[in-house]
């Protein structure tokens, strides 16, 4: 058998190292790695042999340097292990305890019970109004937080819908989305909560689940902004800040929009109203979960 | 009672630290290592970009896409493995590659790759002499391959074509063309003295 593979595979070694295989072909033949240590020594070396090839130079622009040292301040790393996500903050608790105690539980879950017999509105897919939105490429944010641009315009298109439920003035926004959405991930088994303070000495309670892919952000005391301005969330991953929705001082929570992945960075920062589709100021709160 | 003066021991006087030590206390969050790992290699990584992507603005995207991916899983480099340089060109290499074939000017490639021979890209403020002495190693090297491996070799490498585009390009079977860039890695590894 192993010949067979030999056969089959035994020529790709350059191929793999000058990345000449396709994204299929690649895997096939990592695959074909992990069982082959000959295999394994011969793609070492001529990866090396690779790298020597990168003779050229060029000069970079200040700005690039800049803007990385800016993105490595909020960019969280990763362990050595490709699938452990980085280590989770201090001072995490089960947060099902807690909240038996919590003076406005019974009110959640009034509202929780009210709204629940609205029904909730769709928010609708992101790609359908993320081909309208595009993105200012060339902007200042763009350049201090690297995202890959269809992404960027996914979640910006959520962040847009987000804004009308999170920012709404209460009349026609129905509190329901949000409010069921924080009650589920306050009752999920792996919740975890994070008190932190915020730059401005706001004290901020983080919360998220990985079973449900969800996250929020809970605080009494943020202070209120402008009118021009609103708070910010973000899941910052892969080096980039996702929009997240916009979060209502009053409101004192807000579950983020979009999937919360492993290892992801929650982030608020402040922003013109309407909110941004990449940060264009520092966070002021940035929490690993 | 006086103050006695106090020295930080680990700044002063450090010998210039290997990019190994440098990406090991990268990977332990040290963001001034990181700058220097980045002053140090950031001509050779952008250099390697823009040899695939000739554009100066999309190839410094990818260049801090690199540099990020580098900030966030230095922990996963392992010195035993291989030169730190390695890791962060391969690294480079892949990134440029995915830009190449997503790219909407992919188109102007055949173009481009049909112009460029082997010759020195440098800006000449950064060229080094050990960038320089190793750039004449690699020409020597390359000159060492059959016309058909070299051809093979160049196209994958500072082109970025996958090895169905160069089947198509050159108009040979695609199993050829994965035998002729292993053969021709082979003698580079065996010409630029790799030792495993």
């Amino acid at each position: 058998m192993s010949t067979r593979e030999e056969d089959h595979y035994g020529n790709w070694a350059g191929a793999y190292a000058l990345h000449a295989l396709t994204p299929d072909e690649r895997e096939r033949y990592e695959e074909y790695l992990r069982r082959s240590e000959d295999a394994r020594a011969e793609a070492a070396e001529l990866g090396d042999t690779a790298a020597l090839l990168a003779v050229d130079t060029a000069e970079p622009s200040a700005a690039l340097r800049a803007n990385l040292l800016d993105a490595i301040a909020v960019t969280p790393q990763l362990g050595a292990d490709d699938a452990e996500p980085a280590p989770a903050g201090p001072a995490q608790t089960h947060a099902r305890e807690d909240r038996v105690a919590d003076d406005d539980a019974v009110d959640r879950e009034e509202l929780a019970r009210v709204t629940a017999l609205a029904s909730a509105p769709e928010v609708a897919a992101p790609s359908a109004a993320g081909a309208v939105i595009t993105p200012a490429a060339g902007s200042k944010a763009a350049r201090r937080w690297s995202r890959p641009m269809a992404l960027v315009a996914a979640a910006a298109a959520v962040v847009v819908i987000g804004a009308g439920i999170a920012g709404g003035t209460g009349l026609l926004t129905p509190p329901s989305e949000q409010q069921q959405a924080f009650a589920a991930l306050e009752g999920a088994d792996d919740l975890q909560r994070v008190e932190t303070t915020a730059t401005d000495g706001t004290e901020v309670t983080v919360l998220w689940s990985e079973d449900l892919a969800s996250a929020a952000v809970e605080s009494d005391g943020m202070p209120e902004l402008d009118d021009d301005l609103v708070y910010q969330l973000w899941m910052i991953r892969d080096g980039g800040a996702i929009p997240a929705g916009l979060m209502d001082a009053d409101e004192g929570f807000a579950v983020m929009d979009g999937e919360l992945h492993d290892g992801d960075v929650i982030g608020i920062t402040v922003e013109p109203a309407g909110g941004s589709e990449s940060p264009t100021t520092d966070p002021i709160l940035v929490q690993a979960t | 009672m006086l103050v006695t003066m106090t020295r930080e021991p680990e700044r002063v006087e450090r010998a210039p630290a290997s990019l190994e030590d440098l990406l090991t206390a990268v990977a332990a969050g040290d963001r001034a290592a990181f700058a220097e790992l980045y002053d140090r290699t950031a001509p050779r990584v952008l250099g390697l970009i823009k040899r695939l992507l000739i554009d100066h603005s999309q190839s410094e995207e990818v260049a801090q896409e690199v540099f990020l991916e580098i900030w966030q899983t230095a922990a996963r480099y392992q010195p035993n493995k291989g030169a730190a340089v390695t890791w962060m060109l391969t690294m480079a290499h892949r990134r440029a590659v995915d830009r190449v074939r997503s790219s909407q000017s992919s188109r102007d490639r055949d173009v481009r790759i049909g112009i460029r021979d082997f010759e020195p890209g440098f800006d000449q403020v950064s060229e080094s002499v050990e960038v320089s002495v190793e750039h004449e190693r690699v020409s020597k090297a390359l000159g060492r391959l059959t016309e058909l491996q070299r051809q093979a070799v160049k196209l994958a490498y500072y082109g970025g074509l996958s090895h169905s585009e160069i089947a198509a390009k050159l108009s040979i079977p695609i199993g050829t063309v994965k035998t002729r860039l292993r053969d021709g890695m082979i003698r580079l590894r065996d010409e630029l003295g790799v030792v495993p």
